[in-house]
């Protein structure tokens, strides 16, 4: 599925998460910029209800960055 | 009509100090507080067994209400981490601690964070069966015999506590209508490991389970008691950490006043959080009872 980084700061926003991602570049990390392991866990849930989709715990490593996530939806 | 008359409680005095432990599992203050919520975690004493807590909570309950054990006709103690092995039941063990007679009738059941909600089902089911008067439910559930201290996951949230529910036909809080549900396919989500007899969590898995489904059956138990959220003064949610807790309510919209977080000091004491929770409503003013309405987000797993 095409996915836009609007569509993946909008679930962010969504989920609750107070980091200020708005500045945030496709490929700088998301746990670097400030978003912890349970923001991290409810945007993954977030993403799941929006789109549907199911994201195995063995791929939550690599999602740490918005280039990333758009990427890996894609194969859905 | 048989319901809540009062509920004792016992939380023990030793504490673990989470702040004395960010250091080692790489936790900032802003993530203790505001996420796992849990600043301090209630620990038994090494030789404090499951029923001496329950013991305990009579006491209080005792304290509270003058409830003579000669009155009681039935008692249920709700536990996942039993005296010894689990046999003799446990309940059997607090039922001669207490000095409860010959002619009561115990049992245990075993449930984890939604053991409150179903017990109250069960007990008070029991007793309309059976015409009982007087029962108490105990859930003493401590977590400290199972957690590994070195695991992250578990080991800053749980704590030891227990409480002892006095269900009686001179009630100040009534059911309504409950809801039950179960995820057993999700059940390996949170374990004891057999390998190692540690806990084991799937934190995440948790977390979507109880975001996912405890908002709608908290909607749908309002519904089947044709109540609205704006009918509700009180949401005594499950205290599993500050962060669940927090989106629960934020997905529900839910005012921060409604939604008591009151496990900072002790932990997440699994069956015993709820009653915890709403033991601290038992004020002087008995009138503000029954015009608390409260709603437990509660679900089973198998």
């Amino acid at each position: 599925m095409v996915v836009s980084r609007k569509d993946i700061l909008s679930v962010f926003a969504g989920a609750g998460i107070s980091v200020d991602l708005s500045g945030i570049r496709g490929d700088d990390s998301l746990k670097d910029a400030g978003v912890d392991s349970l923001d991290k866990m409810s945007f993954l849930f977030g993403l799941e209800e929006k789109f549907n989709i199911k994201i195995l715990d063995e791929d939550i490593e690599a999602l740490d960055t918005i280039d990333n996530i758009i990427a890996y939806l894609d194969h859905f | 009509m048989i319901g809540i008359q009062a509920i004792g409680t016992y939380i023990p005095s030793g504490r673990i100090d989470n702040r004395n432990r960010q250091q080692a599992f790489d936790v900032d203050e802003t993530f203790l507080v505001e996420k796992i919520g849990m600043l301090r975690l209630a620990v038994k004493t090494i030789d404090e067994e499951t029923s001496d807590l329950c013991e305990k909570a009579f006491v209080d309950l005792q304290l509270k209400t003058g409830v003579h054990p000669e009155e009681v006709e039935c008692m249920v103690v709700c536990t996942q981490n039993p005296d010894e092995r689990g046999l003799p039941h446990t309940s059997a063990i607090v039922h001669a601690k207490i000095g409860l007679p010959d002619t009561c009738a115990v049992f245990d059941i075993s449930l984890g964070c939604s053991g409150f909600v179903y017990g109250l089902s069960v007990i008070q089911g029991f007793m309309q069966a059976n015409g009982f008067r007087k029962g108490i439910l105990f859930t003493a559930d401590p977590y400290s015999k199972v957690v590994d201290r070195q695991d992250k996951n578990t080991s800053l949230l749980f704590g030891d506590g227990s409480t002892a529910t006095l269900i009686s036909d001179a009630p100040v809080w009534r059911t309504g209508k409950f809801l039950f549900g179960s995820h057993g396919q999700g059940a390996s989500g949170i374990k004891v490991e057999k390998e190692n007899g540690f806990l084991a969590m799937n934190g995440r898995a948790i977390f979507s389970f109880s975001a996912s489904v405890v908002p709608k059956n908290i909607l749908q138990m309002l519904v089947a008691n044709t109540l609205g959220i704006e009918d509700i003064d009180c949401f005594a949610l499950h205290q599993g950490s500050r962060y669940i807790v927090n989106f629960i309510k934020n997905k529900l919209g839910l005012e921060d006043s409604k939604v008591p977080f009151a496990a900072a000091d002790y932990g997440n004491t699994v069956s015993s959080s709820v009653p915890l929770l709403l033991s601290e409503l038992d004020g002087t003013d008995r009138d503000s009872w029954f015009r608390c309405w409260f709603v437990m987000g509660e679900y089973g797993f198998v």
